[in-house]
């Protein structure tokens, strides 16, 4: 296990929860139907995180990881996690930003972009690719969160993003005597990205764990789990949303 | 309403509890307990102010507040709790009245808690709070040196110009750090609840090696922005950590035969001198008292204490805009060098305590008879910050260096010992730390003077550490009759 600090939060109101598909609903499609459903009055106040799960080896491999940071020990959820852009009058048009262990062959040189890549919005892979997907919404302006982001990609020579996907894609991959990067204090490159971006602004991710450990698990536990917290620190009075759809669990039995 | 109190050090022998209130226009009326008894203050030093994080509500009334109350000392010289209760809502704190004199080497310890450099986002793993509750004996006087709150980190934080804006950003930090129990989250509340305390400021209280700008921290380069960063962080110090007891740049409280100075030497620095003339003047008297107990042969020992280190390597003046100055390169530093000679030419020793560096150190210093007339006890960090970049290179060289470093991240204590010319004192290094710790200086008068020990308490989040790196050095003597 790794150590964290609990949540200790008696129950709360939250706007949290499972938004199935209607039928075999798509990504893109499902996507928009969250964040329709958040109803934001000032969307300017608000930026976006995906959580996606994938069910593919590395997917398993990056899950299990994560499972240290659960209490239940299972595989998280989660195999990736990404900034979404919206554009609010042309949804289409948004974009994802996040640091892939698997670098796009057709990207420049990753150095030079500090990780980061830009997925245009109709890119996000399938229902089949991702079957678990959560929309984030956080009560930070967007404006600002895409500032600290331009900063983040030009910074590589004070904080290296690329030196975090190595020993997750060793990892991964089962390089060697490669072990969980998690336990080595190791966050998640994606997450990494996000927690830092969003802490420049403010605003805490994940209120339970040390900041070295950043990984999409603890942004799901973070906005389940200390709405109580959010309450007594955000200032404007806005507290994170969530809608998520869990479609791929592995089969455990413990009975 | 979020309520939280605390025992702040307050003047010789007064009983003051701070009580700050979150998320209400008119603050409540305040009742207290002690022994389950409700007990009025004999004073309430002002009513209750905004706390400075400029959070207001609607009609642009504060929100956030404190006050100071000052309570009689119950009839007990052992440990008791306070209940303070407002507007429904009770919280508790412990105190213990200071003794007059230190206790005779057959009874407990006077114990003094030395913590410094607590980054709360790093402090998720093993709040520090609960291994400070489990340390024994436990502490009767607490020093937290110096960077309670980092107001300057994470360094890519992107703070507002806007006066306003920027006090609510820097503000929250306070309420992380000292609402931390309401937030149920990691923070210094439990420690400071555990009177009384005395908060020593350093530059993170402002901003790194305040009052210089910084090449790295945008909102330091005009000097209208620092302008607004001083005064709120300022406001903020005030309100928060500083006790009346310490408004005129210091503190002093005398436990036989230990005469006790605690200089800020950080909110009045300019860019040559670090005290204002009430501290300069305090530094007199000081030396001016040990040296009248020694003619009036009576045992004296003196301890000083600021946020920075004595004894320490003086940075160049091309660093003072990306690194920390030390106190040595200020011009009013020959005002505790001339007081430490003079006294160390009467063989009066003196003990400096001490947080700052990231690492801990206890520095013995003799002089030409081999008379032990000093220590330098330093403790750093109790939760250390990231460092973006340098953590990264040091935990890639760990992983490839043949042999492997437990703490890759924190700094290692300096080999070598900077020389000061302290009239003739040969320094030594009795023991170096590394790692998140804090230390427990426990003290007992023996005849012409004190011993103490030095428990240093390795704070890491993994057990076995704490279990590998923890250790008792000492004990030491000072003799001044």
């Amino acid at each position: 296990m790794i150590k964290q600090t609990l949540s200790t939060q008696s129950r709360v109101q939250s706007d949290i929860y499972n938004m199935e598909r209607i039928k075999r609903e798509a990504n893109l499609d499902w996507l928009a139907r969250a964040y329709e459903s958040f109803a934001l009055e000032d969307v300017s106040q608000w930026s976006f995180v995906v959580l996606a799960g994938g069910k593919d080896v590395a997917s398993f491999r990056i899950r299990v990881a994560q499972s240290h940071l659960r209490g239940d020990m299972l595989p998280s959820f989660w195999s990736e996690c990404a900034l979404f852009r919206i554009q609010p009058d042309d949804f289409p048009s948004g974009a994802f930003f996040n640091l892939p262990l698997f670098q796009p062959a057709n990207a420049t040189y990753a150095p030079t972009r500090n990780g980061l890549i830009e997925l245009p919005f109709k890119q996000l892979p399938t229902q089949k690719d991702y079957p678990n997907l959560a929309l984030l919404a956080i009560p930070v302006a967007q404006e600002l969160v895409l500032q600290s982001l331009a900063e983040y990609q030009r910074a590589r020579v004070s904080y290296d993003a690329v030196e975090n996907i190595l020993p997750w894609l060793a990892y991964v991959w089962g390089a060697g005597n490669a072990t969980n990067p998690l336990m080595q204090q190791i966050g998640f490159p994606s997450a990494m990205m996000l927690n830092q971006i969003f802490g420049a602004n403010g605003f805490d991710l994940a209120p339970g764990v040390n900041a070295s450990l950043s990984a999409p698990e603890t942004f799901w536990s973070g906005v389940k789990h200390w709405q109580d917290y959010y309450s007594k620190t955000q200032q404007n009075g806005l507290l994170p949303k969530m809608r998520f759809v869990l479609d791929h669990m592995y089969d455990i039995d413990e009975s | 309403m979020q309520l939280f109190a605390y025992n702040p050090i307050g003047r010789p022998d007064e009983l003051l509890i701070w009580v700050g209130v979150l998320g209400v226009a008119t603050p409540p009326a305040v009742a207290f307990e002690v022994f389950g008894e409700a007990i009025q203050p004999l004073a309430q030093a002002a009513p209750f102010e905004p706390l400075g994080d400029e959070v207001c509500d609607i009609y642009d009334r504060a929100l956030n507040h404190r006050a100071l109350f000052t309570l009689p000392w119950p009839a007990t010289n052992e440990r008791f709790t306070i209940t303070v209760i407002a507007a429904g809502q009770r919280v508790a704190l412990t105190s213990k009245r200071p003794p007059q004199s230190l206790p005779a080497k057959n009874a407990s310890s006077f114990n003094l808690l030395l913590s410094s450099c607590y980054y709360q986002p790093n402090d998720k793993a093993q709040a520090l709070t609960d291994i400070i509750k489990a340390i024994k004996p436990s502490p009767d006087f607490t020093v937290l040196a110096g960077d309670q709150v980092y107001l300057d980190l994470p360094s890519q934080q992107n703070l507002p110009d806007d006066r306003i804006r920027l006090a609510q950003v820097l503000g929250k930090k306070y309420q992380a750090n000292w609402f931390s129990s309401d937030l149920k989250q990691p923070g210094l509340a439990d420690v400071l609840a555990h009177g009384p305390v005395l908060c020593v400021p350093d530059d993170h209280e402002f901003w790194n090696n305040f009052p210089y700008f910084q090449v790295q921290l945008n909102n330091t380069h005009r000097e209208k922005d620092r302008t607004n960063w001083r005064e709120v962080a300022t406001q903020l110090y005030e309100r928060y950590q500083m006790s009346p007891a310490q408004s005129k740049g210091f503190f002093r409280q005398d436990i036989e035969p230990l005469c006790m100075l605690f200089l800020d030497g950080r909110t009045h620095r300019a860019a040559d001198t670090m005290f204002n003339s009430a501290t300069s003047l305090a530094i007199e008297q000081w030396k001016t008292d040990l040296l009248q107990r020694k003619k009036n042969r009576q045992p004296a020992v003196g301890l000083l204490s600021s946020g920075q280190a004595l004894v320490i390597e003086k940075p160049g003046i091309w660093d003072r805009n990306i690194a920390d100055m030390e106190m040595v390169n200020y011009e009013d530093f020959a005002n505790i060098k001339s007081a430490l000679q003079e006294l160390f030419a009467a063989e009066i020793p003196v003990l400096y305590i001490t947080g700052d560096v990231h690492w801990g150190r206890i520095l013995e210093g003799k002089n030409q008879r081999g008379k032990v007339l000093f220590y330098e006890v330093i403790a750093s960090p109790s939760r250390l910050i990231d460092t973006l970049g340098s953590d990264q290179k040091n935990q890639l060289i760990n992983k490839f260096s043949s042999e492997k470093r437990t703490f890759p991240r924190h700094p290692e204590v300096p080999e070598d010992i900077p020389d000061l010319k302290l009239t003739n004192i040969d320094l030594a290094i009795k023991h170096r730390q590394v790692g998140d710790h804090v230390a427990m200086l426990r003290f007992n008068a023996i005849p012409g003077g004190l011993e103490f020990s030095v428990d240093y308490v390795c704070t890491d989040p993994v057990e076995k550490n704490r279990r590998d790196f923890s250790t008792t050095k000492g004990p030491y003597k000072l003799l001044g009759l």
